[in-house]
């Protein structure tokens, strides 16, 4: 699935990537942190799996981030 | 000769009983002579005055808190009275005091003074970590820190950092590799470990809640920090089969699992308390499995006790605990040795905030609890629970039953409960004793000695009044916060542990003191009397307010075996009391 919307950095549990989708929903990102932290703050299209793990993060559904891009 | 008791020895013997009592009563501190009012000295705090007063009315300084009390020292409800904290210009405290003291409408005025704890820990950063301070941690490990208990930290993992002591590290599992090597590859469940029980009093780093308490890795989050309600189900029944009686889970989703759901059920029915972290989202709805019947869910406050803005809240909400606010300053998280940013092997003292971190808190306040006696998952609950304290606003799905105060709930657990345990033991005795003299098997002469009475308090577990003081000094004995019915818990392998919860103990010391030869019976029969009659008192109380899980007795026979139980020791005692010499 595609979602997109702006990342950022959520000073919780000693880190997370959140996605503030263009949907409403707020998603936790999971996935490589050089990554991320390259589109920290920017508008992104993120392609990805919905997780149905349970995490750290207790933010909001998870996402396992596949590819990710600025727009 | 047999002859009926007349009833004036029998009063007599009872008002030696009640004053016996009132005695051993006061030493606990119900009937303290009242000490010297308290004077300016070092641990006054400068500038800070409080008075009482007959009515509102002006004072020198500036009022920086009042309240109106109704529940004041001579219970007189009728006329409340007026507590006033004022600050003063420092230096001039003795000048206000007396001034005050002169005056008609003041009840009282005295310094506010530094209560500090017996033993204080010489991590250097021990001082950065307000959280343990706000958790009531401090106060708490006068009694205890936690020796004895096994605290499952189902996270991450852990990283072996420098300051966790490796040796009070057990074998945990990896259930994301398969492996046993449950190391910490992300650094949350470090973190989160160290507030439970980094090491404490090492001269080095930061402190944790319960720093004896042994800690058991279970690895069921990846590096990412997420993973599947099958591992952390297979991780929570794992841990409780391998000994964990307190179970830290500072992790959650939205989804309810069946899984989840049966292995907190499982963990709970085994003995084990099952502390949750509420979520992470700042609104209504707590998370999985925080949610669940069995679970103990956690809401996180800052450094002022108001519910921090990223914390969960709910109806499901148990307690609220230190989880840092940030928003006030990176020193307003939570200060605990982990693994430094972007390493796997680096170690680093990072501040976190999160209900991840306030969830460790109450885990650690629970092994401390446990580890003075009390393993009913149920007990552990109410009495954190009702020592909790108030929280800024009455509002039980932000706050639960109020702010997490370990120091409160092992007071209660040792000094409160053991106040029960001495009257229903002191009862006991006064009981069996009247009933020998009225059968005539004990004539009113025969007073019980000091020995009855030391193994009376020894058995009902007074000893723990020493704790404080012998736990500072040598952490070996620590035990003696524990009641001896709960000693063999502590020293024995898990199974025959729970020996101590039987008549077994007082019966196999009453058969040699009963077959022993005369003098011998005089001076031990007495003693071991005594000790069955406190050990009654004990298995009753456990009986009576639930504090004690067995692993193989279902939780609802419990009180039944206890009571029994309970009557055996009573009748042990009793038995030693009939001298057949004398009939």
């Amino acid at each position: 699935m595609k979602i997109t919307g702006t990342l950022e950095f959520v000073d919780l549990e000693g880190g997370l990537w959140r996605l503030n989708g263009d949907d409403g929903k707020r998603y936790t990102l999971l996935g490589s942190k050089a990554e991320l932290k390259s589109a920290r703050g920017a508008r992104v299209e993120v392609e990805g799996s919905l997780d149905e793990g349970i995490g750290i993060g207790m933010a909001g559904p998870q996402l396992r981030v596949g590819r990710i891009r600025k727009i | 000769m047999l002859q009926k008791m007349p009833p004036d020895v029998i009063l007599r013997a009872g008002a030696g009983l009640v004053t016996g009592a009132l005695l051993i009563l006061g030493v606990a501190g119900c009937s303290r002579v009242p000490a010297p009012l308290m004077e300016l000295g070092d641990d006054a705090i400068p500038g800070l005055i409080e008075v009482e007063l007959r009515a509102p009315a002006q004072v020198p300084g500036t009022v920086i808190d009042q309240e109106e009390q109704e529940d004041d020292l001579y219970g007189d409800v009728l006329s409340p009275e007026w507590s006033v904290e004022i600050q003063v210009e420092p230096g001039t405290e003795a000048e206000v005091l007396a001034q005050l003291r002169t005056r008609p409408d003041v009840i009282w005025a005295e310094p506010v003074v530094r209560y500090q704890a017996l033993w204080i820990p010489d991590d250097p950063d021990f001082g950065r970590q307000w959280h343990l301070k706000a958790a009531g941690a401090e106060r708490a490990w006068d009694a205890t820190r936690g020796e004895g208990v096994t605290v499952a930290v189902i996270d991450t993992g852990i990283y072996p950092v420098d300051d966790l002591d490796p040796g009070r590290l057990v074998k945990g599992w990896n259930f994301v590799g398969k492996n046993d090597d449950a190391r910490d590859d992300h650094a949350h469940g470090t973190h989160v470990a160290g507030t439970v029980a980094q090491s404490t009093g090492n001269g080095k780093g930061v402190a944790g809640m319960a720093p004896q308490a042994r800690l058991m890795p279970i690895k069921v989050l990846s590096a990412s920090g997420s993973g599947t309600s099958h591992d952390i189900a297979e991780g929570v029944r794992w841990a409780v089969d391998h000994g964990a009686r307190v179970l830290n889970l500072s992790l959650g989703g939205g989804g309810r699992s069946l899984a989840m759901e049966s292995a907190v059920a499982y963990a709970r029915r085994r003995g084990a308390v099952v502390i949750c972290a509420a979520g992470n989202t700042g609104r209504r709805g707590v998370s999985y499995p925080a949610a669940y019947g069995g679970a103990f869910a956690v809401s996180a406050v800052g450094p002022q006790g108001r519910l921090a803005p990223y914390s969960s809240f709910g109806p499901e909400i148990s307690i609220a605990a230190p989880g840092g606010d940030k928003s006030q300053g990176e020193d307003a998280g939570v200060l605990q040795q982990t693994l430094a940013e972007d390493s796997t092997t680096e170690s680093a003292f990072r501040w976190f905030q999160g209900t991840s971190m306030a969830t460790p808190h109450v885990a650690g306040a629970a092994a401390l609890v446990m580890s003075v006696g009390v393993t009913a998952p149920g007990a552990v609950e109410d009495l954190l629970r009702s020592t909790a304290r108030n929280p800024p606003a009455k509002d039980p799905e932000r706050y639960g039953a109020g702010l997490l105060d370990a120091a409160a709930a092992v007071r209660q657990a040792t000094l409160g409960w053991g106040l029960w345990r001495l009257a229903f033991a002191i009862f006991g005795a006064w009981f069996a004793l009247r009933h020998a003299r009225g059968i005539g098997q004990l004539r009113a002469r025969e007073k019980p000695g000091p020995l009855f009475w030391a193994g009376l308090g020894v058995g009902a577990g007074a000893l723990a009044l020493f704790a404080p003081v012998a736990g500072e000094r040598i952490s070996a004995l620590s035990f003696l916060a524990l009641p001896p019915a709960a000693w063999p818990q502590r020293f024995l392998v898990p199974i025959a542990g729970y020996i101590g919860w039987s008549a077994l103990v007082p019966f196999a010391l009453a058969l040699p003191a009963r077959l022993a030869s005369r003098p011998l019976q005089t001076a031990f029969g007495g003693l071991i009397a005594g000790l069955a009659f406190g050990w009654a008192g004990t298995l009753l109380h456990a009986a009576v307010w639930r504090t004690v899980a067995l692993p193989w007795m279902p939780a609802l026979l419990m009180p039944f075996w206890l009571l029994a139980s309970a009557f055996v020791a009573w009748a042990v005692g009793r038995g030693l009391l009939a001298r057949e010499p004398l009939r």
